[in-house]
């Protein structure tokens, strides 16, 4: 330490030395300046304060990271230190501004504040200046100023339709969410992602997860990725009673915290909702279209006949007695209304209507439902509309 | 010869006190609040989370420890207490807009910590009753945190008129809190048995510390706008400041700390250094910061 007091003696020896030799030290409050505020949306604005922290030598500029502008009537120089882009105790953005008379030596040191008001994405713009010194009046622009709101709006945007994503029931999946920054010239950076149920907690096992390149260009696309397992005897419940094929039967909704570049500050998370519909996989929808044509079947059985069928009874002379020509039938029948209904719903996108409702044929309870009714067969179709009328 | 080995002694005194002086800069980064306990160091928080220990080493100003704060934490203010014979460090940091107040041990690991989801600006610890007062950052509230109970951040009052808060100081004499106002310049007096708040001191640019003197008779407060510490009278409403300290190398004070000797610490963000005054404001002593 007392090297160090020996140096700074030492240091005001030199610098007499050099202030005799020629090097100008500027005086102070030479200059003023003034920057307008700025209006990013009509509903938003940036002020911004100066303070005016006194003259340095051209030595101390030697050392910033310099972007120089000339004012428009060239009658100053000015030196934005873009090392300075940093934020105060109260999270204010800040930078530092040099402004020296051209062809002078030295330069007065300003330190500028931004006060954002509302809500609104950061972006880089230009930000006019006003110079004032003693003789001369001139203006002049800053270019690549970071403008940083409080306030941040919503960083990125989900691309792409909004139409429910199918995730398979049985099986781990990956979700791939194409997104867009918002940001037009500034890089983002993602923090952090976390993801939960809107609706249905226990549709999902295990930890909800997402894989994304943290860095985003300015404008740029990216993805989340997100890795989910269904729990399939929940999703199924849920699945059950949302058979509308347009609609979600769960939501999940992916929180992404991001920071925009250049001392932007690191945002709330922002809340993209996924709408998921969950999609059996062939086995299960094999076991409920079996499984209802069973029950069909039988129910089918239990209404008694109107009138005896002569010339079926006629007909059952074959290998296999009636009853079982009948289940295999209705099952065979089943089957191909199943494959029927899903080639259509998924190349056309066309619903199986039933009793006037709208069904996803690729779900566990309507290809029950409809498994039931073509197995039962007209007696079951007309017992359960005429039960639905009642 | 002689010249010679003069010239010789002055260039590596240069040098090595040049690197002194470097690794100094390098730990000491932005320092934006500061505070010391009567037996223990003074602590000073970095804007970036970074917290210093400084101890006067055969009579000079030097960092004797450091420990930092999680990634993207700013620091905003700094209180150290003394809790069942421990002293510890309250430390108030945003993460973005959300703010976290953190109990740490000197050493630097984490007792407790409590989430203010409006930010916060400032904070300030009154021993006797074991009660944490902590300014919103981007509301005009103020909370309080009883640490006997162990609550959570109740509300306590709001400092009405009050645009943006900043550092808050607890007056025991008058059982108030004084709260400054970043935007307006200006310190309420908020008090606390009747939860309601009144201007009392205005004329200030940008204040960002405040502290009372031994005696509880002055308020100095540090104006980053003005440059400058000032006080004020605390009984006497609406007087005017005095500046008590107006250095050219002050950039942007931003912490205050009283010392055992009556003497002043002063850190700078902007200068990035701490400053040491003595008792009528002239400056004794410097710890260097960047640049």
């Amino acid at each position: 330490m007392r090297a160090q007091k020996n140096f700074l003696g030492l240091a005001s020896i030199l610098t007499a030395v050099a202030a005799l030799l020629g090097q100008a030290i500027p005086c102070a409050g030479q200059v003023t300046i003034q920057v307008p505020s700025l209006q990013p949306t009509t509903t938003s604005s940036v002020n911004f304060t100066v303070q005016d922290w006194g003259p340095v030598t051209n030595s101390d500029l030697q050392h910033l990271s310099s972007q120089i502008f000339q004012s428009q009537q060239q009658l100053f120089n000015l030196d934005v230190d873009t090392g300075s882009f940093s934020r105060d105790k109260v999270n204010r953005f800040q930078f530092d501004l040099y402004v020296q008379k051209s062809g002078g030596s030295g330069a007065e040191h300003f330190h500028l504040y931004e006060d954002p008001v509302g809500v609104f994405v950061d972006y880089i713009a230009p930000i006019g200046i006003s110079i004032k010194s003693a003789d001369n009046v001139d203006s002049g622009s800053l270019t690549g100023i970071p403008i940083h709101a409080q306030y941040e709006g919503d960083v990125f945007s989900r691309t792409g339709r909004g139409d429910p994503i199918p995730v398979e029931l049985g099986t781990s999946s990956q979700i791939n969410i194409p997104i867009v920054s918002n940001l037009t010239n500034l890089q983002a950076s993602i923090n952090a992602v976390t993801i939960s149920s809107a609706t249905c907690t226990k549709c999902w096992q295990g930890q909800l997860t997402a894989t994304y390149d943290s860095t985003v260009q300015p404008s740029g696309s990216s993805a989340l990725i997100l890795t989910v397992q269904p729990n399939t005897l929940y999703a199924l419940y849920a699945s059950a009673f949302a058979v509308d094929p347009h609609k979600s039967q769960d939501t999940l909704a992916v929180y992404v915290t991001s920071t925009p570049g250049q001392g932007g500050l690191p945002s709330l998370p922002q809340k993209i909702e996924i709408p998921i519909r969950f999609s059996p996989s062939f086995l299960y929808l094999a076991s409920a279209v079996i499984l209802g044509s069973l029950i069909g079947f039988g129910i089918r059985l239990l209404i008694p006949a109107t009138a005896p069928d002569a010339a079926a009874d006629a007909a059952a002379t074959g290998r296999f007695p009636r009853w079982a020509r009948d289940l295999l039938l209705s099952i065979a029948t089943a089957v191909i209304v199943e494959i029927f209904g899903l080639v259509l719903f998924n190349n056309t996108n066309t619903s199986v209507v039933v009793f006037g409702f709208s069904l996803d044929p690729s779900q566990v309870a309507p290809a029950f439902l409809v498994a039931i009714l073509v197995a039962g067969g007209p007696p079951v179709v007309s017992k359960i509309s005429e039960a639905i009328k009642v | 010869m002689q010249k010679r080995l003069v010239q010789l002694f002055l260039s590596a005194l240069f040098i090595a006190s040049a690197q002194l002086i470097a690794a100094q800069n390098q730990a000491l980064g932005r320092p934006v609040a500061i505070d010391k306990l009567p037996a223990g160091s003074l602590y000073v928080l970095g804007a970036q989370g970074a917290v210093h220990a400084v101890d006067f080493v055969n009579g000079d100003p030097a960092i004797t420890g450091t420990f930092r704060l999680p990634p993207g934490w700013a620091g905003a203010d700094i209180v150290s207490a003394n809790i069942g014979g421990q002293n510890v460090l309250f430390l108030a940091v945003n993460y973005g807009l959300t703010g976290q107040v953190c109990m740490y041990s000197t050493t630097g690991n984490l007792i407790r910590s409590w989430t203010l989801r409006s930010g916060v600006a400032g904070i300030d610890y009154y021993a006797p009753d074991s009660t944490l007062f902590v300014a919103s950052g981007r509301t005009p509230e103020i909370f309080r945190i009883s640490m006997s109970k162990g609550s959570q951040p109740e509300f306590l009052a709001q400092a009405s008129g009050s645009q943006r808060l900043g550092p808050i100081l607890y007056d025991p004499r008058q059982n108030a809190l004084l709260a400054s106002d970043i935007a307006m310049g200006a310190i309420y007096k908020v008090d606390i048995a009747h939860r309601n708040s009144s201007l009392l001191f205005s004329g200030l640019t940008s204040p960002q510390a405040l502290m009372l003197s031994e005696d509880g008779s002055m308020l100095f407060v540090a104006d980053a706008g003005a440059r400058d510490v000032v006080t004020f009278p605390v009984m006497q409403p609406r007087a005017a400041a005095r500046v008590f300290a107006k250095i050219p190398q002050f950039r942007s004070p931003s912490g205050l700390a009283s010392l055992e000797d009556g003497r002043v610490a002063v850190s700078d963000d902007g200068a990035r250094k701490l400053f040491f005054l003595s008792k009528t404001g002239s400056l004794e002593d410097v710890l260097p910061g960047e640049r």
